[in-house]
């Protein structure tokens, strides 16, 4: 029971970075042709919840709420072009195409998990 | 959510000045017959956006393109110089082609981003409706 909480939390955090990762991109490609633009992107999930775990050995109830789920930017490196801007399309729509993916593999663990929990109250799922 | 929201206004941020690129070079083609015009240009810059803590894309500036104009001799013609000759327009319909294209380019990206933004959404919806 307890674990599958875990589970859903685990969850949701994937899907709040998956989404907040969309956002960085978007702004990635709203500035494709802004001069001096770089590209930007979020540290991978997997990074920053192995770090957020760290946190908790340390202060178990000290970090809590959105903030702690909070990924680091990054600079993504690529060739700029003459205008000093790093964002290739390309390899934009690769990178939001894995965030989508990311959020949909979230949101079918987090049903799933609810459909175990509502299948052990005995309910039709 | 939150996010969702603002990815979404980040695209339509960059299809809004996307689009005023477009304005921009149909004005020059629409012109490209006209003596002594000259073209536009457009730069974009980057706004920081407090409220949302975002970097949208702003227009910076739309200024002249001042290159030499295109001279034809025609003394017939009734604007025709001491010399005989013309200043026909500087546009060249290459290169707004080639800009249009990108500006295409740039603008479908845009559009893309936003509908995923869009079904991301919409399958957390999902989760709550059933």
């Amino acid at each position: 029971m307890l674990n599958s909480v875990e589970i859903m939390k685990m969850a949701s955090a994937m899907a709040r970075h998956a989404a907040d990762r969309h956002q960085v991109i978007s702004q990635n490609i709203a500035n494709a042709d802004t001069g001096g633009y770089k590209a930007k992107d979020l540290e991978p999930f997997a990074e920053s919840y192995a770090r957020l775990s760290a946190y908790k050995e340390i202060a178990p109830d000290g970090l809590s709420g959105r903030n702690a789920w909070r990924a680091e930017l990054v600079e993504i490196p690529g060739v700029a072009s003459p205008n000093g801007n790093t964002v290739s399309i390309e390899d934009q729509m690769m990178r939001s195409v894995e965030a989508q993916g990311q959020h949909e593999a979230a949101t079918a663990i987090y049903r799933k998990a609810m459909n175990i929990m509502r299948m052990s109250l005995g309910r039709n799922v | 959510m939150n996010s969702f929201a603002n990815s979404m206004n980040a695209a339509a941020n960059g299809m809004q000045a996307q689009g005023f690129r477009m304005r921009v070079i149909s004005e020059n083609i629409a012109n490209k017959d006209t003596p002594g015009f000259h073209r536009k240009t457009i730069s974009f810059d980057n706004a920081y956006n407090r409220e949302r803590d975002m970097n949208l894309v702003k227009v910076d500036r739309v200024s002249l393109d001042r290159s030499q104009l295109e001279r034809v001799y025609n003394p017939a013609h009734p604007m025709a110089d001491d010399s005989g000759h013309v200043e026909l327009s500087n546009v060249s319909l290459m290169m707004e082609m080639a800009d249009g294209r990108e500006a295409n380019r740039s603008y479908e990206a845009n559009l893309a981003t936003f509908q995923q933004a869009r079904q991301m959404y919409s399958s957390l919806l999902d989760i709550l409706r059933r």
